[in-house]
C-alpha cells in the first residue's frame, strides 16, 4: 500500500533471502574456520582510580572515534562504531548499570550477521554527513566507521585561551588580551580541556573471501590539543592490515605522529614526522624547561613500539601513535598551589574545567591513535565445517617468501575488543615513573565523594561514567556537533562562500 | 519586511545513489512565514530538509537563501547564517538532564544563563523538570527540549521535521501553539508534517509533496480541502 510498508516488506524478503543463502565464503572455498577482529580508536582515555571498587583496571575508559569489527566462520559478525565509546563495561552492559532492562548505550551504531532489529545489515547514525557512525556487514565484509569533522573551532576558543603564563615558560613574551570564554563552565568543558581534536576518523574492517580473511583498522586525527594546548600534535595516524589464508598469516602496519609542540614550542620530528615501527623510538630531545614544565604538571609522553606477531596462520597487531599519561597529583598541586601555575598556564577556564576529572582520578592516560587486531584461520580441509575457532596449523608452508616477522613487545594497551567486561583481570597500568601512591590518594578522594550532594547511593563508577559521558558528549558537541544543536554563533569575521546572514533582512 | 523570500527552491533534485528521490522541487518560504510541507511516507520531505540544510547535495536545481544563490555551502556555514533544523526524532541526549542538554547549546557562545532563562520562560515545564534525565521525559517534553535547544542558536529560518511524531493530539496542539509564537517573534519556519491538521492551523502557506515533487501549494484552507485527493490520488 504505502511506500513505507512496501519498503519494509522488501527488506524482510531480502533478509530472508540472505539468511537462507549459505555464506559464500565458507560454502566452497579454500578457507575453513576463522576468527578475526579489528578495532581502532582515535583517542582512548583510560582513567585509573584504584579506589573504585571495580575488578578491572583501568577503572574507567572510553574512546573517541571507536570502531570494531569481528567475524568468525559461523558465520557470525558484528560491527560497532561509536563517537564516544565508554568501554565494554558501560557500553555493552548499559542496561545492567542503569538498572533499566532494554536500554542501551545511545551513542553507537551496530550491525550484526545474521542481522537483528537493533543491528541491521547496514546501519548509520549521523549528525551530519561527514559526522557519522556507520556499520555494515553481510557476513563476508564487516566494516565500521566513525568520522567527525572539527567544525566548531573557528571563532570560538573552546579551551578558554592559553593564559599569559605559557609564553613566559616557553621563553616567549606574554601575549596581551588572551581571551577566555564568557560562558560559565558547563560540565562538558572538562574533556575539551583535557583533549580536543579535529578530523577524527576511525575504520575497522574484516573481509572474508574464498581464499583469505583480512582485517584492517585505521585511526587518524588532526590538530590534537592536550591539556588546553600544553601538548599539541598536528596529526596522528595508525594503520594495521592482517591477512591469513588458513596456512600463513601476514601483518603490516605503522603509526605516525607529526608536528609536536609542547607549550607552544615546536619539537622537531623531521620532515615526515615520526613513523613508529616495531622497535622502540625515542622522541627528539625536549628542552629542559619544557621537561620540567611537563613534570610539574605530572605529564609524561611516551612512544611505545608497535607489537606485531605472526604464528603460522595466526596474527596479532597492537599499535599506538602516542601515549600521554597524566598524574593528576602534581596537576592538582599546580592547580591549588600558591602560584596557581595551572591557571596561569591554561587560563582559569580550562583549569576549572579540569577540576572534576582531577578530583575523581589520580591518573589519566591518553592513547592517541590506537589500532589492534587479531586473526586466526585454517584451511577448509582441516575443519571447514565453520564451527568457529579451529586451531590453524602452526607450520608455514612454502609459497612465495613466507617469512613471518615476529616481534613482540610487552603487554600492549589493548583494552578495546571483545568480552572482558566486569570480570577482566586487572592489568598493570601504563608504565610510568610517577605512579601515584594509593595511600596518599585514598582519603582525599573519599572526601570528595562525601561532599558530592545526593550521590551517596550511586555506585561511584556510575558517577565516573556519567561524568565522562557528559564530558565526552560536551567534547563531541564542541568539536563536531554544530548542526544538531543549531550551529555556532555568527562569526564576527563574516561568512564564507557567500551564504548571507539570514538574521539580517 | 523585505519581499525577498528567505528560502526559494527551483527545480531541486537529489538522489540516494542512483535512486532519485527529489525530482524537481519548487518551493518558496516568504520571510516571516510559516509554511507547512505535507506529504505521505516516502514523499521526500525529510530528504528535502536535508538538502536545504546542506546535509546532502542537490544534484540539480537552485537554492536561494535570502535571495542569494547557494551552492555547496556546508551545514555549519548555513547554521551560522541562521538556519536551524530540528531533525525527526528530536536528538536530545537521553542520559543527560534537561539542564545539561541545554548547557550543551552554550558551546555556540551564547551564555548559559541566557539559554536557560529563555528556554524556561517559553517552556515552564522544562524548568520543573530541569534535573530530570531527558530520556525519562515524555515525548512532548523531549520535543520542547529540542525546540528550546534549537532556539538557543537564535535562528532566522527553522526547519522542523515531524514535530508530531509519536505524540498525542493534545500535546501536538500545544507544540504548534509554540510554533505560532516562535513565528510571531519573526522566525521563518518550514514545517514538515505527515498529519496535517495542526500544521495547517498555524501555517500561512501549505504545500504537498508526492513522489519527490511539490504537487500542490496554496492557502492552508484550500490545501486542507484537497488533501485526501492529493495524498492518495496519484499514488498508485
Ligand atoms: N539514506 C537513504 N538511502 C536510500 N534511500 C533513502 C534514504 N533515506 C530515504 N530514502 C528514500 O527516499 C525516499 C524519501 O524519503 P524521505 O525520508 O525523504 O521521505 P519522507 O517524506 O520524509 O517520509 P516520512 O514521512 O516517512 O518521514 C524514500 O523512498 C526513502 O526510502
Ligand atoms: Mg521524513
Amino acid at each position: 500500500m504505502n511506500r513505507r510498508t512496501k519498503w519494509i516488506a522488501g527488506l524482510g524478503a531480502a533478509g530472508l533471502l540472505t539468511l537462507s543463502w549459505p555464506s559464500a565464503a565458507t560454502a566452497d572455498s579454500s578457507l575453513g574456520g576463522y576468527t578475526a577482529d579489528s578495532s581502532a580508536s582515535v583517542i582512548h582515555i583510560e582513567v585509573y582510580e584504584p579506589v573504585l571498587p571495580l575488578p578491572s583496571s583501568p577503572q574507567g575508559d572510553f574512546s573517541i572515534g571507536y570502531t570494531s569489527s569481528t567475524a568468525d566462520s559461523g558465520p557470525t559478525a558484528r560491527a560497532l562504531s561509536s563517537y564516544l565509546w565508554p568501554g565494554t563495561v558501560i557500553g555493552d552492559g548499559f542496561d545492567q548499570l542503569t538498572g533499566k532492562p532494554g536500554t542501551s548505550y545511545p551513542i553507537q551504531a551496530n550491525s550484526r550477521y545474521p542481522a537483528t532489529a537493533s543491528a541491521p545489515a547496514k546501519n548509520k547514525v549521523q549528525i551530519t554527513d561527514g559526522n557519522g557512525m556507520t556499520t555494515a556487514t553481510d557476513g563476508n565484509t564487516t566494516t565500521a566507521t566513525v568520522t567527525g569533522l572539527g567544525i566548531a573551532g573557528k571563532g570560538v576558543d573552546l579551551l578558554g585561551g592559553l593564559g599569559a603564563g605559557l609564553g613566559q615558560i616557553a621563553g616567549k613574551a606574554p601575549k596581551p588580551g588572551d581571551k577566555t570564554l564568557s560562558a560559565p563552565v558547563p560540565v562538558s568543558n572538562t574533556l575539551a580541556a583535557l583533549v580536543s581534536a579535529k578530523g577524527v576518523t576511525s575504520t575497522s574492517t574484516v573481509k572474508v573471501s574464498d581464499s583469505k580473511v583480512t582485517s584492517t583498522s585505521t585511526a587518524a586525527a588532526a590538530d590534537i590539543n592536550i591539556l588546553g594546548g600544553v601538548i599539541g600534535l598536528s596529526a596522528i595516524k595508525v594503520t594495521n592490515t592482517e591477512t591469513s589464508n588458513g596456512t600463513k598469516a601476514t601483518v603490516a602496519g605503522s603509526a605516525t605522529i607529526g608536528g609536536l609542540t609542547i607549550a607552544g614550542v615546536p619539537i622537531s620530528l623531521g620532515d615526515k614526522g615520526i613513523v613508529i615501527g616495531k622497535t622502540a623510538i625515542k622522541l627528539p630531545a625536549i628542552p629542559a624547561t619544557l621537561t620540567s614544565l611537563l613534570k610539574t604538571l605530572g605529564v609524561e609522553i611516551q612512544v611505545a613500539p608497535i607489537t606485531k606477531k605472526v604464528t603460522g596462520a595466526t596474527s596479532t597487531f597492537n599499535g599506538q601513535a602516542l601515549t600521554i599519561s597524566i598524574d593528576t597529583h602534581p596537576l592538582k598541586d599546580a592547580l591549588n598551589g600558591p602560584l596557581s601555575l595551572l591557571v596561569n598556564l591554561l587560563g582559569s577556564q580550562a583549569a576549572t574545567s579540569l577540576a572534576p576529572l582531577i578530583e575523581l582520578a589520580p591518573r589519566v592516560v591518553l592513547k592517541l591513535g590506537e589500532a589492534s587486531g587479531s586473526l586466526s584461520a585454517s584451511p577448509a580441509y582441516v575443519g571447514g565445517n565453520g564451527g568457529g575457532t579451529t586451531t590453524p596449523p602452526s607450520t608455514t608452508t612454502g609459497g612465495g617468501g613466507g617469512v613471518t616477522t615476529t616481534t613482540t613487545t610487552g603487554g600492549g594497551g589493548g583494552t578495546i575488543g571483545g568480552g572482558g567486561g566486569l570480570v577482566t583481570t586487572p592489568t598493570t597500568p601504563m608504565p610510568t615513573t610517577t605512579t601515584p601512591q594509593q595511600t596518599a590518594v585514598t582519603p582525599q578522594l573519599q572526601q570528595t565523594a562525601a561532599i558530592l550532594p545526593g550521590l551517596g547511593s550511586m555506585p561511584r563508577f556510575l558517577i565516573l561514567g556519567a561524568l565522562l559521558l557528559a564530558a565526552a558528549i560536551g567534547w563531541l558537541m564542541q568539536v563536531a556537533g554544530g548542526v544538531l544543536l543549531g550551529g555556532t554563533r555568527t562569526c564576527a569575521l563574516g561568512l564564507r562562500t557567500g551564504v548571507p546572514d539570514l538574521r539580517k533582512e | 519586511m523585505s519581499d525577498v523570500p528567505i528560502l526559494e527552491l527551483i527545480g531541486v533534485r537529489a538522489a540516494y545513489g542512483r535512486i532519485e528521490v527529489l525530482r524537481g522541487v519548487d518551493l518558496t518560504v516568504p520571510r516571516g512565514a510559516v509554511v507547512a510541507l505535507l506529504g505521505a511516507n516516502g514523499a521526500g520531505k525529510t530528504t528535502l530538509l536535508r538538502v536545504i540544510s546542506g546535509l546532502m547535495p542537490a544534484s540539480d536545481g537552485d537554492i536561494h537563501l535570502g535571495g542569494v544563490h547557494i551552492s555547496g555551502a556546508s551545514p555549519e556555514e548555513l547554521t551560522r547564517a541562521g538556519l536551524c533544523m530540528v531533525p525527526e526524532g528530536r536528538g536530545v541526549f537521553p542520559n543527560l538532564t534537561v539542564e545539561e542538554n541545554l548547557w550543551l547549546a552554550s558551546y555556540s557562545g551564547v551564555p548559559v544563563e541566557k539559554i536557560l532563562a529563555e528556554a524556561y520562560a517559553r517552556f515552564p515545564r522544562l524548568k520543573e523538570r530541569r534535573r530530570q534525565l531527558a530520556g525519562s521525559m515524555s515525548g512532548g517534553e523531549q520535543q520542547m527540549l529540542s525546540l528550546a535547544r534549537a532556539l538557543a542558536s537564535n535562528p532566522a529560518l527553522l526547519l522542523l521535521d515531524e514535530l508530531s511524531m509519536g505524540l498525542a493530539p493534545l500535546i501536538v496542539e500545544g507544540l504548534y501553539d509554540t510554533v505560532a509564537e516562535i513565528a510571531e517573534s519573526g522566525v521563518s519556519i518550514l514545517v514538515v508534517e505527515q498529519f496535517a491538521s495542526s500544521a495547517l492551523r498555524v501555517a500561512d502557506y501549505a504545500a504537498v509533496m508526492q513522489g519527490g515533487r511539490v504537487v500542490a501549494s496554496g492557502e492552508p484552507a484550500e490545501i486542507k480541502h484537497r488533501l485526501s485527493e492529493l495524498y492518495f490520488g496519484g499514488a498508485a
